[in-house]
């Protein structure tokens, strides 16, 4: 079993971003083994060899860093992780560092990067052009020297197409690997992202012999009462024909308060003895039934579109900006462990009226929910397959402040700070066309982003489809996974 | 927020195709899954509706974690503890 101390930041005006980051860093790591995460000043000497590996998300420019931490790091036995700032405040201490690491860094490199390329040679892996966010301006360190013995993880590719480390190792007087990434790889993360390439290095770090293997999971999402099942049966037929196994949500209740569809309201599943005779084939095709939600929509009001079941959020408040983006704005008015847990009641006595059990996997509907939710759901499911939020708090036990929050998606299954079996959800959906700002997303923008994917060694390309889309996009991007060498699973073995 | 006689999910449902035909026509392996008639299979669905999550843009939490400066004092916090899926076993 492994062990991972995660160190953060916590001081200054954006010293709360440490925590985030330390939320996100534990998720990542609880793929592997056990965790703790403490503020780097709370750091006493000795306390890395404790564990199997460490990682510090150096987010604050300037975080006084003990010496004790410094003395560490520089004498470790144990690999260690440090991403991003006051990488200088070792140097400072250790003025051999560079003749003892073979390296030493030179300043931000503020050029435009769109392009992380990882993992490199001697790694017999291919390498993958990652994505990277070209208008984060927040640097990516450069360095003055560079020895043989330093190994380059992964390159930064400027617009003009030259390159120069985005991270790199080296051994330590005592033996302990350093990796040092030049950026903080938990902030503007898209699929494909160069955030891929973090999430794969630390395998090297807590076990270096895992075997490639790359999984793929499809889900097929928002099916409420009301959809049409002769498509259903045609994509379950497609799917068992390929040997695909599959996720399907099922929303166990229609409603639509503001009369915006005109296809009226209350429709249970058990008032669709279609649909149940569906959901029954669809099982005995491959498919497992998932909770999405009692009624994927809040209340009687827009949140933030009509109010209408599969279009709204339901554990979340949601309002929309004049570009038509989105805006999280926290917990709904009654949010609470018994509120959310009466929910889930509810859409499981739904369940059972319509002959089936509880599901045992969720998708929060819209990928939001309150801290005390995805704790509520933690009594009546046991995995969930979707992206999260995460709210300062969880850590600090200070009060949860929805005014600070980060979401992520894993690449592999952990068991996140809330305590759930999360699933890989790497990819995204099939989104045939654009919306405002947001653009399409085709089978070929999520076979690319899942050839990235492939960065990482133990990888899942995860994806969902609705099926009142064309089944040609289900199609095509199945095909796609398969031919870059992925294997649908079942999510129950995810 | 936009403005239209038509209903909510008719306009987007009618503009995204509209862009979509228009954004995609210069790209050949694009154009031909433009090509794919939809199955209006739940009525009255807007393609793209669901926005949640997506994103490069800065109200996104996914994509940028979201919060402001402050300078409130906290007490620094303790350790926390989390087990994991111990899938990879003993290294």
């Amino acid at each position: 079993m492994t062990s991972t101390l995660v160190l953060y930041d916590t001081t200054g005006q954006w010293g709360w971003l440490g925590e985030l980051y330390a939320i996100m860093s534990a998720n990542l790591v609880s793929h592997f083994g056990s965790w703790t995460a403490m503020p780097v000043i709370s750091y006493r000497s000795g306390q890395l060899k404790q564990y199997t590996a460490a990682i510090y998300i150096g987010s604050t420019y300037g975080e006084p860093l003990p010496n004790a931490f410094l003395d560490d790091v520089y004498s470790t036995t144990t690999p260690v992780i440090w991403a991003y700032d006051n990488i200088w405040q070792l140097t400072a201490r250790y003025p051999a560092f560079a003749s003892v690491y073979g390296w030493n860094w030179s300043g931000f490199d503020f050029s435009s990067v769109a392009e992380v390329d990882y993992p490199l040679p001697p790694s017999t892996r291919a390498t993958q052009k990652l994505k990277r966010y070209a208008a984060n301006a927040a640097g990516i360190m450069n360095y003055a020297s560079l020895s043989a013995g330093v190994t380059i993880l992964a390159n930064c590719v400027r617009s003009d197409g030259t390159t120069f480390p985005w991270a790199l190792r080296s051994t330590g007087p005592n033996g302990g690997s350093l990796t040092y990434i030049g950026e903080n790889p938990l902030v503007y993360i898209t699929e494909g992202d160069r955030y891929l390439a973090f999430c794969d290095l630390l395998f090297d770090a807590l076990v270096p012999t895992a075997p490639e293997l790359h999984r793929a999971l499809v889900r097929l999402e928002d099916i409420d009462p009301t959809y049409d099942t002769n498509t259903l049966k045609s994509v379950a037929d497609w799917l068992y024909s390929q040997n695909v196994p599959f996720g399907f949500q099922i929303i166990p209740y229609y409603v639509d308060p503001l009369n915006a569809n005109g296809l009226g309201t209350n429709i249970t599943l058990q008032s669709k003895p279609a649909m149940i005779s569906m959901i029954q084939y669809m099982q005995s095709k491959g498919g497992v039934m998932m909770c999405h939600g009692y009624t994927h929509q809040y209340d009687s009001t827009a949140n933030p579109y009509n109010g209408v079941t599969g279009d709204d959020c339901e554990f979340y408040r949601m309002t929309m900006n004049s570009d038509n983006t989105l805006n999280f704005q926290g917990p709904v008015a009654e949010d609470s462990l018994a509120w959310a847990q009466a929910r889930f009641r509810a859409a499981q006595q739904l369940y059972q009226n319509a002959g089936f059990a509880m599901p045992s996997l969720i998708t929060f509907p819209s990928y939001a929910a309150s801290a005390v939710d995805y704790t509520a759901a933690n009594g009546f499911f046991t995995r969930a397959s979707e992206r999260r939020l995460y709210t300062t708090g969880l850590l600090s036990g200070q009060p949860y402040n929805y005014g600070q929050v980060a979401g992520q998606y894993m690449p592999y299954t952990v068991r996140d700070v809330y305590g759930m079996r999360v699933l890989a959800d790497t990819l995204g959906g099939i989104e045939p066309q654009p919306y405002f700002s947001y653009p399409a997303r085709l089978p070929a923008d999520i076979i690319a982003d899942a050839q990235r994917n492939l960065a990482v060694r133990k990888g899942w390309a995860s994806f969902f489809y609705h099926t009142y889309d064309s089944i040609s996009y289900l199609q095509q991007t199945v095909t796609g996974l398969k031919n870059l060498g992925y294997t649908f699973v079942s999510p129950t073995a995810a | 927020m936009i403005k239209s006689a038509l209903p909510r999910r008719r306009f987007l449902a009618v503009t995204g195709v509209v862009l979509a035909q228009a954004a995609l026509a210069t790209d050949p392996v694009r154009a031909q899954l433009v090509s794919t008639a939809r199955r209006p299979s739940k009525v009255g669905v807007a393609p793209g509706y669901i926005v949640s999550g997506r994103g490069e843009h800065s109200a996104n939490p996914f994509f940028l974690p979201q919060g402001k400066p402050h300078n409130k004092h906290m007490p620094i916090p303790r350790a926390v503890h989390g087990r994991g899926v111990m899938e990879e076993g003993t290294p």
